[in-house]
């Protein structure tokens, strides 16, 4: 080859730092490359001893003490360089160059014996490239990579690297936590195997689009079988490492487990799905309000009530449903109870309204609640119709049985009296009792029919009142003096203590059927030989009719039910009480009939005082008691 | 003023037991001669056979003619615009009582009645009556 061409071709090579030195190390070439590399000229270095000026004095006397080590020799100089390449042909290795201008590059350097055709040394020529950029980079490949396998290894979710074709290639303590495997029993298996197969697709259909790189990474929630075969929910992200070439090298995947979260909510849903069968199987209509009546929501009980099966009824007023009568009724049911709901009924019977215009009754019960600080009614609703119609059956049922039951009654009464007034001659001495008896029980009979029918009227309203302005104090004389012979049965004296003149606006005998009740219930609850004490007095704008005795007395736990229906006491009084358990019911619905209250003072052992309070106009004067028997008598 | 004590009674009621009973109470303890009818035709056709009775006493439930009907069925025969009815019911209700004395009924006496007092009721009524003739 011409010397020219050679030249030519070294310092062609910019990249390359070509150094040839005679076999003493004395530099024979220095390339363009050297140059660049380096910083100094050709003419600088060329008959120079390398490698005083550009190697690092530190690094060569290293390799030096490496080398004699090595072969038990004393090698240093520049036979530091050549002596493996002499050994061996030819040597490369890292080594430090020293700029002209002070900064330091990393090199791989080879270093080869040149020799003549007759196989001479004639030199040594070192190729140096410059590698101090792809180090550095190495280094924080290094760095990174180290950081990555910390983070990796102390993650607290999953995290692993999986082949291409599916094998876990690395777990960590996480992950293996996760689906219930030692690390090395998870490497020997593929994410495919403890995937549910419901799953499998729709991830492999993913790894198929990172793989063919139309997606960097993905992410999905699927299921995993854990090691003792439960479900794990989990959140993996998937994405793809490629080398430098672009080719697919592993998969790294990170795994949240979801399966707590995923069971709460799992809970949550069955629990809001068994509470939606449960609203959806009620028969009874149940709706909530907001404040301004409107309707927002609303289960299929209500639906079917109203007839709406094919509406929507959301935000519709609940009016729309409640006929014209009873709208204003209905609506101010609700927004007293919304704006006061202690002190409300909570309870309402309303007539309703379909949508084909028919109407029908239905009860509807109030209760409140609160969402997001919004006042909401909740409605329960129910179609009474068929109860009404029922109890009006059962209303006219008594009715009718009872009129039919006084009819004969009255024969056998009417009959028996005939008797005992000796109509059809004259009665033998040891009859007369019998006759008795079967006179009392009788009218007990007759009595009890017509408690049944005052309170079946009452309850169906039907009963009219006789009502007119006129004094008490007559109509208290009657009712003393029509109950006396009957409290001298029980040996009780009626005694009517204080009176008090004034006007009432009463039905008469109503009023008297009241004092009977309470006159006869003292009497019978009295101590034998004992006082009833009838006291009137006003009390206020009203005046107070008490009747007080000295029986045995109410307990508190009684006093509750004392005036409703079929109520009677227990038989702790040695005497059987008698009576259908309906007169102080009555007497309440009467007394509140004419605008009277009843009520009752007990204490057990302390006797019982029982009063009614009327509204009244007083006569301006009060008569004396004793006056006032005397007129009586 | 007609002073005439009370002899004669028609008593109409469509129940033999209380027909039996009224008649028995009327005549054995009231002292009256008591004709008893089962209905308001028979009372009718009694009274158009010229009998002419002091008091009527009609019971008002009854089948056919009831005992409006048969009031003022009595009322529209000639001699009989001025004899005293007594309505003797079970039904007391007040509006429908008030609504009888305006069609003229004298009295309205209740069922069940008692043996020992309606004598004196039917007494009653008929003095009344007769203070106001």
């Amino acid at each position: 080859m011409k010397p020219d061409l050679v030249n030519a071709v070294l310092n062609s090579s910019t990249e390359l730092a070509i150094i040839a030195t005679c076999p003493d190390g004395v530099v024979q070439v220095f390339n363009r490359g050297a140059e660049l590399m380096l910083g100094y000229s050709a003419d600088e270095m060329v008959s120079k001893n390398t490698p005083a000026i550009f190697h690092d004095v530190k690094e060569v006397e290293a390799y030096s003490s490496v080398l004699s080590a090595k072969y038990q020799q004393e090698i240093n100089g520049f036979n530091v360089f050549v002596f493996e390449p002499t050994r061996q042909g030819h040597e490369c290795r890292m080594w430090t160059y020293l700029r002209k201008d002070g900064t330091r590059l990393t090199v791989n350097l080879t270093i080869t014996p040149m020799k003549n055709e007759s196989g001479e040394l004639i030199g040594y020529m070192g190729i140096a490239q410059d590698i101090t950029k792809i180090r550095s980079l190495e280094s924080e490949l290094l760095i990174s990579d180290q950081r990555f396998s910390d983070a990796f290894h102390s993650a607290t979710h999953g995290m692993g690297l999986v082949s291409i074709e599916g094998r876990w290639l690395d777990a960590n303590a996480a992950l293996c936590k996760i689906f219930g495997y030692e690390k090395n029993q998870l490497l020997l298996l593929d994410f495919q195997r403890i995937t549910h197969p419901d799953d499998l697709e729709q991830d492999l259909e993913q790894v198929k689009q990172l793989i063919a790189g139309e997606i960097l990474s993905y992410q999905m929630e699927k299921r995993y079988f854990h090691s003792n075969g439960s479900l794990v929910y989990a959140l993996l992200s998937v994405s793809l490492v490629r080398d430098l070439q672009g080719v697919p090298l592993y998969f790294v995947s990170q795994i949240q487990d979801l399966t707590t979260k995923k069971e709460v909510e799992l809970q949550s849903e069955a629990r809001q799905r068994y509470l939606q069968l449960v609203l959806d199987a009620v028969a009874d209509g149940i709706i909530t309000l907001d404040k301004n009546l409107f309707i927002e929501k609303y289960n299929p009980g209500a639906v079917k009530i109203f007839h709406s099966f094919d509406d929507d009824i959301s935000n519709v007023s609940i009016l729309n449903f409640i006929s014209d009568n009873d709208k204003q009724r209905f609506s101010s049911f609700c927004v007293n109870f919304l704006l006061d709901m202690k002190q409300s009924a909570s309870r309402v019977e309303v007539e309703g309204i379909r949508k084909d215009f028919s109407t029908f009754e239905f009860e509807c019960h109030i209760s409140n609640l609160v969402i997001d600080e919004e006042p909401k009614a909740v409605l329960v609703i129910r179609d009474i119709t068929q109860r009404k119609r029922t109890d009006k059956m059962k209303s006219e049922f008594v009715s009718t049985v009872s009129h039919e039951l006084r009819t004969p009654l009255t024969a056998i009464k009417g009959s028996l009296e005939l008797i005992s007034l000796g109509a059809v001659g004259d009665l033998d001495q040891e009859i007369a009792p019998i006759m008795d008896v079967a006179i009392r029980n009788t009218l007990r009979l007759s009595c009890l029919i017509n408690d049944l029918l005052d309170i079946d009227k009452l309850a169906s309203g039907k009963l009219e009142l006789n009502l007119k302005e006129q004094r008490l104090m007559p109509i208290i004389d009657d009712a003393i003096a029509l109950n006396s012979r009957f409290a001298e049965d029980y040996k009780v004296h009626l005694e009517l203590v204080e009176g008090y003149d004034c006007w009432v606006n009463v039905d008469s005998q109503r009023l008297q059927q009241i004092l009977t009740n309470y006159l006869s219930n003292a009497a019978k609850f009295s101590p034998l030989c004992s006082r009833v004490d009838i006291t009137v007095s006003a009390i206020g704008e009203m005046v107070r009719v008490s009747v007080k005795d000295n029986g045995p007395g109410i307990s508190d736990d009684f006093k509750s039910k004392l005036f409703t229906r079929f109520s009677q006491g227990d038989g702790s009084d040695s005497r059987k009480s008698s009576g259908t358990g309906l007169g102080l019911a009555i007497s309440k619905e009467l007394a509140t009939a004419m605008n009277a209250k009843v009520g009752c003072i007990s204490k057990i052992k302390h006797g019982s005082t029982f009063y009614i309070d009327l509204p009244c106009k007083p006569a301006g004067q009060v008569r004396s008691s004793i006056s006032h028997l005397r007129e009586v008598s | 003023m007609n002073t005439s004590t009370l002899k004669n009674v028609l008593l109409v009621e469509d129940e033999c037991d209380i027909r039996l009973l009224v008649t028995m109470t009327l005549s054995r303890l009231g002292g009256l001669d008591v004709h008893a009818e089962p209905s308001g035709k028979g009372a009718i056709s009694y009274l158009a056979e010229g009998n002419h009775p002091d008091l009527i006493v009609l019971d008002v439930m009854m089948p056919e003619m009831d005992g409006v009907q048969t009031f003022e069925a009595i009322r529209a025969m000639p001699g009989y615009e001025e004899t005293p009815v007594c309505f003797l019911t079970a039904k007391v209700h007040p509006e429908e009582i008030r609504r009888w004395h305006e069609l003229g009924i004298n009295d309205v006496l209740s069922k069940p009645f008692s043996p020992a007092l309606l004598p004196g009721q039917i007494q009653a009524c008929w003095s009344k009556w007769q203070q106001a003739h």
